[in-house]
């Protein structure tokens, strides 16, 4: 699969020194869905689903900085965001 | 940190001129050779804004401030008619990963990258040492929107490397970024700024798609003050 949508929620991580600064809350979903579009919405949903069904991915090469954070760390935040925008109902 | 190389023929003063894209503009770039990282001074025998007698200096860049000559940047000057830039500070290439955003490859959104009318419009001055826009408005970012300060009321800057400082209150992922000002050209200084009322209060060096150095974020602060702005009481703060 092609990746390039996800790196939109992925591009947070260079603006933070720990990830959980990254807040999935309501101001983080208004502003997720107020800023995209459904097909766009769906686009990074669907590469995030993609990326929580292969762990191994290296997600270091996506546009996050450069050996910031672990493959393990950031895979941890997909999947938070996967969830988040599931439950949400957010695509 | 990656310097511009210019190439072409040199004069007697290691100056170089070429023609630049816009009509009957000239660029005058002092020799870039090699890889110091401090802004090179302008040879003396160049005129640069300092050296130029005030009626021959002209640094407003459009009409509603072409009148008053403190306000413009400090390496863009009208000498004879022309617009001459100098090339005053070291810049910096976007990083490679970002290159094609603007089609769509990157974030399978399109980055927009601005023309030079619309980035115009962003261009910020600097009238009595304080910051406005191009109207003459004391710049005041209550209301900007940054991907990381949201709701914090920063704009996103970046200064070009003849001084011109752009700032937008708007950026969004994927969709309009530091690199959306310069279409993804080198950048003296990148990051978020925090004015209000025209005093600026806070300037980092946080752009994902430059990542500056504070070192380069100094050349803002010089060029700040060099048109007259305090820059004592600003915070500095960054990655």
């Amino acid at each position: 699969m092609k990746l390039n949508y996800i790196n939109i929620p992925l591009y947070k991580l260079n603006y933070v020194s720990d990830i959980k600064e990254i807040k999935l809350d309501e101001n983080f979903l208004n502003q997720f869905c107020a800023e995209y579009e459904i097909e766009e919405r769906k686009g990074i949903f669907e590469q995030l689903d993609w990326a929580v069904k292969n762990p191994t991915y290296n997600f270091n090469s996506l546009v996050v900085p450069a050996d910031k954070f672990t493959n393990k760390e950031i895979y941890d935040y997909i999947e938070k965001l996967h969830k988040f925008i599931l439950e949400n109902k957010a695509f | 940190m990656m310097r511009r190389n210019l190439e072409g023929k040199l004069d007697s003063n290691g100056i170089k001129a070429e023609q630049a894209i816009e009509t009957g503009v000239t660029v005058i770039a002092p020799t870039v050779v090699g890889a110091a990282t401090a802004p090179k001074a302008a040879p003396q025998s160049l005129k640069t804004l300092g050296g130029i007698p005030e009626a021959e200096s002209v640094t407003g860049l459009t009409s509603v401030v072409k009148s008053d000559k403190s306000l413009g940047a400090s390496g863009v000057i009208e000498v004879g008619g022309k617009t001459q830039k100098q090339i005053r500070y070291t810049s910096k290439e976007m990083l490679q990963n970002y290159a094609g955003e603007e089609t769509g490859s990157v974030w399978g959104t399109k980055v927009k990258y601005l023309t030079e009318a619309e980035r115009a419009d962003l261009e910020l001055f600097v009238k009595n040492g304080k910051i406005v826009d191009r109207q003459g408005n004391l710049y005041d970012t209550s209301s900007s929107s940054s991907v990381f300060g949201a709701g914090q009321g920063k704009s996103i800057f970046v200064m070009d490397e003849y001084g011109r400082i752009y700032a937008s209150k708007y950026q969004a992922v994927g969709k309009f970024h530091h690199s959306s000002m310069l279409e993804g050209k080198p950048v003296a200084s990148a990051g978020e700024i925090t004015v209000k009322n025209g005093k600026i209060t806070e300037i980092s060096n946080r752009s994902g798609h430059y990542q500056p150095t504070q070192q380069m974020n100094t050349q803002v602060i010089n060029e700040l003050k060099s048109r007259g702005v305090a820059s004592s009481s600003i915070k500095i703060t960054g990655f």
